[in-house]
């Protein structure tokens, strides 16, 4: 067995070049970082729409569950292109104290679920956005 | 003669030291010491809460200049380690610099998604953003375990010492600094920091970075230093001296890119900032300088 092998072994020691499967992983690094590239650069290029945040409740999701249920996931959604910092947003809860909501950071078409209770299943939704911090 | 640029998935070879192997295994069994490589040096950054903030909000063109020049700093950490010890082709180390940004991207991807702080619902944009940032310092990791958890490379190490002792000196205190700032830089604490800190405790900090580089590589001798051989870093002050002045000037491009400082902001405030990153800094390279 030995002989066997050594019959079909070629000395190169380590400078022998990747194989098929080095090469797989070479390929897929170069599509990943030309991925990468094609979406940083398209997003550098694109014309700069201010932080925008808008609030969504996602009624799809509740019908999915408990028909009465009141609790409503509502999310929280920056259509910019810029990052906005320290969001406070107020959201009405008809007739019950409103939902003050802060979130930290939303990258551009970032975007963040709260589950806010109601008094009753609303209709539509209230906010306002208070205040944010663009970059 | 024609380079070669591929090795049958079957042939035998002599990995030197050990059995002879079969390649696609000796192959599996490289990507896979990088793999951990890229998870040992890089997870609580995977785990940090300003990473993923900071993917959020740097500028687009920041984040790709930055992904762009890891390439070139894995392509320096191959000069001293790597997969084969010699070249297999011209260029061959950029090509090894890619497989550890492919681990990289990998390792941060699965890790990032084990998370669930990205899923098939979240932002294409967002989700590229923190792969990317979070590939940097991975693929760095993959790269220094391709040379550490195979046993060091000498040949590679030969060949980058060749070039210029004095530049090998640079670049270890350039790539170790900027393994070891990694690790802090994008974090909050060196502000923390350097907002407890009087002046006279900044400029304390500022002669122990250089002073502790000092003893670290020449006080406690871990390797014989070779002045002989050098043409401009010929004391050991001197070498310290310049190793902080890479470490100062590193900790300020890293806290830049961060956005923890900015180009028009006043002295008082960046300056306690770097000299604090930079304590780290010349730690990872007077490392960088032993290793290397």
């Amino acid at each position: 067995m030995t002989q066997m092998l050594n019959t079909k072994t070629v000395v190169r020691d380590r400078k022998a070049p990747p194989t098929p499967l080095g090469w797989a992983v070479r390929a897929l690094t170069i599509a990943f970082l030309a991925f990468v590239i094609f979406l940083l650069a398209r997003e550098a290029l694109r014309e700069p729409v201010p932080p925008t945040i808008v609030a969504v409740a996602e009624w799809k999701e509740m019908q999915e569950g408990a028909s009465r249920d009141t609790v409503v996931p509502v999310r929280i959604r920056n259509v910019g292109s810029a990052p906005a910092a320290n969001i406070v947003i107020v959201i009405d809860r008809s007739g019950q104290d409103a939902a003050e909501l802060n979130v930290p950071l939303l990258g551009a078409g970032d975007d963040v679920t709260f589950r806010i209770a109601f008094a009753s299943r609303p209709s539509r939704l209230t906010y306002d956005v208070r205040s944010l911090q663009s970059f | 003669m024609t380079a070669e640029w591929v090795t049958p998935m079957g042939r035998v070879i002599n990995d030197e030291g050990g059995e002879p192997t079969i390649a696609w295994k000796l192959e599996l069994r490289d990507l896979a010491r990088a793999l951990a490589g890229a998870l040992f040096v890089s997870l609580p950054l995977l785990f940090t809460m300003e990473m993923w903030e900071i993917a959020k909000a740097i500028p687009a063109g920041v984040l790709l200049t930055f992904l762009l020049a890891a390439i070139v700093i894995n392509r320096g950490f191959l000069l001293f380690s790597g997969f084969r010890h010699r070249n297999w082709v011209a260029g061959s180390d950029w090509w090894d610099a890619m497989v550890a940004v492919g681990i990289g991207a990998f390792a941060s991807a699965t890790t990032l998604a084990l998370s669930g702080l990205i899923a098939a619902g979240t932002d294409i944009d967002i989700t590229m953003r923190m792969i990317a940032l979070e590939t940097i310092p991975t693929s760095m990791g993959a790269t220094v375990a391709m040379n550490q958890l195979s046993g060091g490379d000498s040949d590679r190490r030969g060949r980058a010492l060749r070039r210029s002792t004095d530049l090998t000196v640079a670049l270890g205190a350039l790539l170790g600094g900027f393994l070891f700032a990694f690790n802090v830089a994008p974090t909050m604490e060196t502000k923390v920091v350097a907002s407890q800190q009087s002046w006279p405790l900044v400029a304390a900090t500022f002669a122990a970075s250089i002073g502790i580089s000092f003893l670290v590589v020449h006080v406690a001798q871990f390797e014989g230093r070779d002045m002989a051989e050098r043409r401009i870093l010929t004391t050991p002050w001197l070498e310290a001296l310049v190793a902080y002045a890479i470490a100062f000037a590193l900790s300020w491009a890293l806290l830049f890119v961060f956005q923890y400082i900015a180009l028009d902001d006043p002295a008082a405030t960046w300056l306690p900032q770097v000299v604090a990153l930079a304590y780290a800094t010349s730690l990872g390279g007077a490392a960088g300088r032993i290793v290397l």
